[in-house]
């Protein structure tokens, strides 16, 4: 028996060729915010990159990796006063557009807030 | 080996095996896919005074259906209990007098009472008219600090010992200025009923509800691993900052903390969760209590009672009616009951 | 007292496959002692599959079979870990990475460094999947593999060197076919 066979090769390179693969789309678990419109994945959102944006009527920002409601056209414009988020646990909700906004939960966050 | 006839053989046994490795596969990823894991749908709308999130996911049913039929039942008491305008605990206040109160509403009032007598009225379900005084009854009410004379005559208008409970009649009397609040009790219910009515869709669905913090588990997360719950730091920048993390694969929680609804006059923080004894905001050292129950309804009445009571001694009595406490004082020291740190673990 | 071809036969069947059996619970206890550095249950460096890939170039499938969870079970019993979860995921993993490199070592097409390769992926893969499918029940470990399959990899080609060269030294003398 040979150390290396005729066929190694085939081997070889189908294994480095799964090992790339797999490796591409893991190196993207960059920090992400979701929108949703009516329960519905809208949408999402890179954290990293600064960008602003209009949906639903309302005028999304982010920044610093943190992504708020700057504007919004719904009456209480609790959306608004909420603030920036950038971890997950509390959504920022806006019930009269039927917006939700969250950052989804890795592995070791939390999956609630009691308050 | 090297005798054997290597046609013959991949004709024969390579064969064989060769394809029977390939059903050995085919069958695991089958098995793999078939069993995948539970997806989970969030709704969140208002109800209450404050937003409801229901996570709910399911191997038989569609996720979606589980969650309306648990929004209905977050609405409808609601629409029983939430508004204090309307509804059989408004005439009640208002005449002092209701006869054939239904099951629901016995329950809740007798729930009530329960928690104040098991506290020494810590939790006080009369209160209401002090929190007026306060302004601590509508979002909008303007908040200042009372007169003390404005407070002793509010005071003689609380006291749970008083509300007069007639079971066989299904009837309540409460004395003249007396009002009755179930808004403490009433978030958590609804939370309750809400997994009940999941539950009896589908036994085996699995998630939880968070009513404004108020958390309970319909089942743990993809059937065997906790939800994990942060408690929220009561003096930190921001709502998601947490001191502590609970694992629960079952039951609820709840807080009660000063940061919730509070004013400053001259640099002293004012806030909403008032003594029963004194009629001023408690002053008990306790900033934020947490408190494990398997019913959301009993977490929500005795996070409030164990904030009033700090370390009171009488707080040692909690466990004795399944409740654990996690308390974080003005120093920033915690209290625990003993068996909470059960619930630190995974 | 005649003794038949057969009876000598099956005596040293018998006495390879305890050898090998010893010989691959002792190096299972001996990895089991060095570091994994991956967050999978039961992670394992693989060295102890030296003796597999040993045994793939001579013994019937049978055999091999017996071997893969002979030394697993007795390795098990030895580090304690019989019947926990990342015991059933490594002898899932071993019994199909038996089976694959014993078909790889019987189509004559390829080395030793390939078939070890080859077992050493797949056994990853399978016990990711027994993780993902019965353990933790989701499917976000399988992320893990790309890394399993570089450490597995390291391991593998150390294996199929030392098996390389105890064949060259000690020929087919061991085996019994």
């Amino acid at each position: 028996m040979k150390f290396l066979g005729k066929f190694d090769w085939l081997i070889i390179v189908i294994l480095i060729l799964a090992a790339i693969i797999l490796f591409i789309p893991h190196g993207q678990s960059a920090p992400i915010a979701e929108i949703y419109h009516d329960g519905r994945l809208v949408m999402t959102v890179d954290l990293r990159v600064d960008s602003h944006f209009s949906l639903e009527g309302m005028e999304i920002a982010v920044s610093g990796g943190r992504i708020s409601v700057v504007d919004s056209d719904c009456p209480d414009r609790i959306c608004v006063n909420q603030g920036a988020i950038d971890r997950p646990g509390i959504p920022i909700v806006c019930v009269p557009n039927r917006v939700v906004i969250k950052i989804p939960a890795g592995d070791t966050q939390f999956d609630a807030i009691t308050q | 080996m090297s005798k054997r006839n290597i046609a013959s053989f991949l004709k024969g046994r390579v064969l064989f095996y060769g394809i029977l490795l390939v059903a050995a596969a085919a069958i695991l990823t089958y098995l793999f896919l078939r069993e995948k894991p539970v997806e989970y749908y969030d709704r969140t709308e208002y109800y209450l005074g404050t937003y409801v999130t229901v996570r709910v996911g399911s191997k038989t049913l569609s996720p979606l259906v589980l969650a309306d039929a648990a929004m209905k039942e977050i609405k409808r008491i609601d629409e029983k209990f939430g508004g204090r305008g309307s509804g059989t605990i408004a005439q009640l206040n208002a005449t002092g007098q209701a006869n054939d109160l239904d099951n629901e509403t016995m329950f809740l009032i007798k729930s009530a009472l329960k928690v104040a007598e098991n506290t020494g009225g810590a939790f006080d379900p009369t209160l209401f008219t002090l929190t007026a005084l306060w302004g601590f009854d509508y979002a909008d009410s303007e908040n200042r600090v009372p007169l003390d004379s404005e407070i002793v005559s509010a005071l003689a208008k609380t006291g749970y010992r008083r509300v007069e409970l007639d079971e066989n009649n299904m009837a309540v009397r409460l004395p003249e200025g007396l009002t009755l609040d179930l808004g403490g009790i009433a978030k958590g219910y609804a939370v309750d009923l809400a997994i009940a009515r999941i539950k009896s869709l589908d036994p085996q669905a699995t998630g939880f509800i968070d009513a404004g913090g108020d958390i309970g588990v319909i089942g743990p997360k993809y059937g065997n691993r906790p939800w994990i719950v942060g408690i929220r730091d009561p003096r930190g920048n921001s709502v998601q900052d947490v001191v502590e993390y609970i694992y629960l694969y079952d039951g609820a929680v709840a807080t009660s903390g000063d940061y919730e609804r509070f004013f400053v006059v001259d640099g002293i923080r004012y806030h909403h969760i008032l003594d029963p004894k004194t009629g001023s905001p408690s002053r008990s050292g306790a900033i934020s209590a947490t408190v494990i129950n398997k019913s959301a309804m009993l977490a929500d009445a005795y996070a409030t009672a164990a904030f009033v009571m700090g370390k009171d001694p009488g707080i040692t009595f909690l466990p004795r009616y399944g409740t654990l406490v996690f308390l974080v004082m003005e120093d920033r020291s915690t209290f625990k009951s003993p068996g909470f740190e059960v619930y630190q673990q995974k | 007292m005649t003794y038949r071809d057969s009876d000598a036969q099956t005596a040293k069947r018998i006495t390879t496959l305890s050898m090998l059996v010893a010989m691959g619970s002792v190096m299972y206890l001996l990895e089991s002692l060095i570091p994994f550095p991956l967050p999978v249950p039961g992670g394992r460096w693989g060295f102890s599959n030296l003796v597999l890939l040993l045994a793939v170039n001579g013994l019937s499938l049978r055999d091999t079979l017996y071997l893969a969870i002979g030394k697993t079970l007795v390795g098990g019993l030895l580090t304690g870990r019989l019947g926990t979860p990342g015991f059933i995921m490594g002898i899932s993993g071993i019994v199909a990475s038996a089976l694959l490199m014993w078909l790889l070592s019987r189509s004559r097409l390829f080395g030793m460094a390939g078939i070890s390769l080859a077992g050493a992926a797949v056994s990853n893969l399978v016990q990711l999947f027994v993780a993902a499918w019965l353990i933790v029940r989701s499917g976000e470990i399988l992320f893990l593999y790309p890394y399993m399959l570089l450490l597995g990899s390291i391991s593998a080609l150390i294996n199929a060197y030392i098996a390389h060269e105890v064949i060259r030294r000690i020929g087919d003398t061991i085996w019994f076919d």
